[in-house]
């Protein structure tokens, strides 16, 4: 087990794999990476999924956002061939889930919201199972570890027992072992639910670092702030149904309406501005400062920002 | 095969703790004391270990302990089987490891068969460990090498049958507890249930049955061919030059042997033709071949190691003195029926009361018939239920379908 430790990074890189593609990444393939067409999804009764149009390019990092119950894991679920579709389509990387799964499964990586872990296994046995599972080459396999562990930074714990790692680790441990085919498709169901700031951060920037590496991202969370910074694009649902989606800035722009703002001073009073645009907030501030009557101590958007969008649409309060 | 990425990484589990040194600690301690109490027993109690024994005594001595220790041995993979296995799926998804494995590119085919591997591994251990013991009974003598490796040919075979229905037992359920009384259930059944029925079967026929010594009237054995321990008293017990010993030496297979025997004497001395045991041979004998074969090629493929293993081994039993049969129309429907196999035997047990001994004719020459109808029977139907096991444990993981919400 001695590491080979030039090149491993490499097998994971696309861009160093001489196949289809060229400069940045697959742009061979279709445009899109993820497409869902009239998804349904039924538990006997319960409509889990309804309806759901979803459309990814390649490339992007896609976040769905959604409360519990939502319907995230189901679609999620679909899109990893782990769950039939009731009806509607689902085409993954190319690939309808419904016709060729073992293929869809060839090319994407699933990292499930709930860690299993087994007993008694090492860090690399653990990951040397999965890629003897992935039909990877014995000989190939020593190098691929190294370079995954080095990728999710746990290079120095390659013989420890897999359950005796943090919460954060194992974390990597499985994003880790989702890379271990070099899918075109990660699918990741709450990755970051659990961690602590400092893991989540770390987490962000192993997504950039995957994303840089011409990967599609699909993350799920039922808490919008963790997804704000690292995702590009962004779709909200409720209810088995996609009510809005696109990227954060598109999206706020779109249900801007009534931005607010706090204004304290340094007598003790506060009070609240309605500004419809940065223009109009920019004059509020310049007033308020040249004014010079009271001293202003803070100047904030109040609920600015996705997170009040967030809970608004999910209340229903806008459609 | 061996490359089995389940297999590997079960192997790797389940070695590296400490568990699996208790149990075979415990299985061989269990084992020597028997060997020490039936050797006691037979040898020490009247004559005194250092005093010379006659040479057919130290016989029924080697018989004696061989039988015993085999007895125990059968029990303890019979207990430890389910218990070992139970979890083998059903544990998976517990764990919530289930569906990362289901995720990749491994077959549900390659993760029942590796766990049933992973199953038998641990069983072969168990049977290699007490190969010693088998050794000394060997070297006091009164039995042969055949017979010790028919034997431990059946405690392999009952150990493949056994884990593979609690692979699929396991498979089948969500939780391991379910898992586990389901297969424990499915032993107690074919071990305890067939004795029961049997002996009911007779109070109601009021017939006399396991404590007679003969009687040619018995409820029908077909009842019993489920049994793994019928199973081997049948297999051991078919040396002709050994006599029903007296009370020195009770055989632990006695009962059932005395069961078995009238189907067996109806084959060799060729008496009477129209026992219920003889038809069970015509309907069922030719069946032999092609269910396993129809089955390894239907069910799981033939690249499968269970069947190829299971064949072997009933070759290796069957090779001491081979019977002929056909393998032609009776057997083609059985094995064309694929998971329905265990259905097979039963009813065409049932069904074919009337016909008369084929291979009985055939081999009513002198020599032991060494593959008699019940073994046959037996045998189909073992192998039978272990396909139909992983057959479904296969199909169950085909659709996953587990996700909880």
């Amino acid at each position: 087990m001695t590491s080979t430790s030039l090149p491993e990074i490499e097998l994971l890189d696309p861009i160093a794999d001489p196949g289809p593609g060229g400069d940045r990444g697959r742009d061979d393939g279709p445009p899109l990476a993820v497409e869902t067409t009239a998804l349904v999804k039924r538990y006997g009764s319960v409509h889990a999924v309804r309806e759901l149009d979803l459309a990814v390019p390649r490339g992007e990092v896609f976040g769905l956002i959604g409360p519990n119950g939502a319907g995230k894991t189901t679609t999620f679920s679909i899109l990893a061939s782990l769950l039939i579709p009731t009806s509607g389509r689902a085409v993954v990387a190319g690939v309808d889930v419904r016709d060729d799964p073992r293929d869809v499964r060839a090319k994407v990586g699933y990292m499930p919201d709930i860690l299993g872990v087994y007993d008694n296994l090492q860090v690399d046995e653990y990951l040397r199972f999965f890629a003897a599972s992935y039909r990877i080459r014995r000989a190939e396999q020593p190098a691929l570890i190294d370079g995954l562990l080095e990728l999710v930074d746990l290079t120095g714990k390659r013989t420890a027992m897999v359950n005796s790692l943090s919460r954060g680790m194992k974390q990597r441990l499985s994003l880790a072992r989702s890379l271990v085919h070099d899918p075109e498709v990660l699918i990741l169901d709450e990755p970051a639910s659990g961690l602590d700031p400092r893991a989540r951060v770390d987490l962000r920037e192993l997504l950039h670092e995957l994303q840089a590496m011409g990967k599609t991202l699909l993350v799920s969370s039922h808490i919008l702030s963790e997804l704000e910074e690292m995702c590009t694009q962004i779709g909200i649902m409720e209810a088995g149904r996609l009510l809005v989606a696109g990227a954060p800035d598109e999206i706020l722009e779109r249900f801007h309406g009534t931005r607010r703002v706090r204004v304290r001073f340094a007598d003790g009073t506060a009070e609240e501005h309605a500004v419809a645009d940065d223009a109009e907030q920019q004059a509020l501030l310049r007033r308020l400062v040249v004014d010079g009557s009271r001293d202003v101590v803070e100047f904030a958007e109040i609920g600015g920002g996705l997170e009040e969008l967030f809970l608004r649409i999910t209340e229903g309060t806008v459609t | 095969m061996i490359r089995n990425p389940v297999l590997q990484r079960e192997l790797r589990e389940r070695m590296s703790g400490s568990r699996a040194m208790w149990i075979l600690t415990g299985y061989l301690g269990l084992l020597v004391g028997i060997f020490y109490f039936v050797y006691h027993a037979q040898a020490g109690a009247q004559t005194g270990l250092d005093i010379v024994i006659a040479p057919t005594e130290v016989a029924q001595i080697g018989r004696g302990i061989f039988e015993w220790v085999l007895f125990f041995m059968l029990l303890l993979v019979l207990f430890l089987v389910p218990g070992l296995t139970s979890g083998a799926i059903a544990g998976e998804r517990e764990r919530q490891t289930l569906i990362p494995m289901q995720v990749t590119l491994l077959t549900p085919r390659s993760i029942v068969v590796g766990k049933v591997m992973a199953s038998l591994a641990f069983l072969f251990l168990l049977i290699v460990a007490a190969l010693p013991l088998f050794s000394l009974s060997y070297l006091i003598g009164g039995i042969d090498l055949i017979q010790v490796i028919e034997g431990l040919g059946i405690v392999v075979i009952t150990g493949i049958v056994y884990a593979c229905i609690t692979v699929g037992c396991s498979a089948v359920v969500k939780r391991v507890q379910t898992a586990t009384v389901l297969s424990y259930g499915v032993v107690l059944l074919t071990v305890m249930g067939t004795f029961l029925l049997y002996t009911a079967a007779g109070l109601v026929d009021g017939t006399p049955t396991l404590s007679a010594t003969s009687s040619s009237a018995h409820p029908p054995a077909v009842i019993l061919i489920a049994n793994p321990l019928a199973l081997t008293a049948a297999v051991i017990a078919r040396d002709p030059d050994q006599p029903d010993t007296g009370a020195r030496s009770i055989s632990p297979f006695a009962p059932i042997r005395r069961v078995v025997e009238p189907l067996r004497r109806d084959g060799t001395g060729g008496g009477s033709g129209s026992g219920s045991g003889t038809t069970t041979g015509t309907a069922v004998g030719p069946a032999v071949g092609p269910a396993v074969g129809g089955g390894s090629g239907g069910l799981i493929g033939g690249d499968v190691p269970v069947p190829a293993v299971a064949t072997t081994i009933v070759v290796a039993v069957d090779g001491s003195a081979p019977v002929p049969f056909s393998a032609t129309s009776d057997g083609s429907t059985l094995g064309a029926r694929g998971g329905a196999a265990n259905a097979g035997p039963g009813t065409t047990v049932g069904t074919a009361p009337g016909a008369t001994s084929g291979s009985g004719g055939g081999s009513s020459s002198g020599l032991a018939p060494t593959f008699d109808p019940f073994i046959r029977a037996s045998l189909v139907l073992m192998i039978g239920l272990a396909l139909a096991s992983v057959w479904l444990a296969s199909i169950r993981l085909r659709i996953p379908a587990e996700v909880e919400r």
